[in-house]
């Protein structure tokens, strides 16, 4: 039994593969009747994605179809995760027997549907406030009016200094997010930190 | 901007050999090869109907 991931030239990494395979082997037994599956993206593996808004982004430039998650205990939030890019339809399964009935017959089945908008309103209300900080003028002073407008910055200090106490209250100074924005934000959020890689090296 | 997400297409052919051994091609991962054993196993949980015998 041969399973080619293509293209060949490409390092395949991570756990979305779990899916794919078993329903290629579900295909080779003859249990889609006949369906074209080139046409649909398929994403899933037995463990948590990382990287569902990515994929979603991906199959919305190619197909405009479907994503369709599966997760044990990760389903529906993976699902929720993707179903943010607009224009994609993702769809939770829990078992391989619903995934190949979704294929079958997916009129039978409810895409998952988020409002992105409301999501992002929530994310914007902080626990924290930089009202909160009094005195570290030298490190607070400066970021308030560069930090809305794109500068970076690094804090360097001792231990209990406050460089994660301000570096948490910077958000709540910045503009609000768009949606697009935000799923880019959240693209650098979701990329996993392998061995021997720098934060440098994104 | 950001990072963006590579396609991948999974081709499974079911040839003369025997059914217990895999061969995954295309330079994946340790998770990729484990999955290819993994999925004959969720075939065979999933039901008596996706029991890895030719079609």
């Amino acid at each position: 039994m041969t399973i080619n991931l293509a293209p060949a030239d490409v390092r395949k990494e991570g756990s979305g593969f779990d899916l794919p395979m078993a329903l290629g082997l579900v295909g080779c037994q003859g249990h889609f009747f006949g369906k074209q599956l080139d046409k649909m993206m398929f994403l899933g593996s037995c463990r948590w994605m990382e990287a569902c808004v990515r994929c979603a982004g991906r199959c919305r430039q190619r197909w405009r179809r479907g994503v369709w998650v599966e997760g044990a205990g990760g389903a529906e939030a993976n699902a929720k995760e993707a179903a943010v890019v607009e224009g994609v339809d993702v769809y939770a399964v829990k078992s391989l027997p619903q995934a190949v009935d979704l294929v079958n017959s997916p009129e039978s089945f409810t895409p998952v549907k988020v409002d992105a908008r409301q999501m992002l309103s929530e994310a914007a209300q902080y626990s924290v406030d930089l009202r909160d900080v009094h005195g570290q003028q030298a490190a607070s002073a400066p970021w308030k009016w560069l930090a809305p407008a794109g500068t970076t910055f690094l804090f360097i200090g001792p231990p209990g200094a406050g460089k994660t106490m301000l570096a948490k209250r910077i958000p709540t100074i910045l503009p609000p997010m768009s949606l697009e924005e935000a799923i880019e934000t959240t693209r650098i959020h979701k990329r996993p930190l392998g061995a021997g890689r720098q934060v440098g090296d994104w | 901007m950001g990072f963006d997400a590579y396609l991948v297409e999974v081709e499974v052919d079911v040839g003369s050999a025997r059914m217990q051994d895999f061969n995954v091609v295309g330079l994946p991962d340790n998770a990729g090869r484990k999955a290819a054993s993994g999925s004959k196993a969720r075939c065979e949980t999933a039901g008596s109907s996706f029991l890895m015998v030719r079609a």
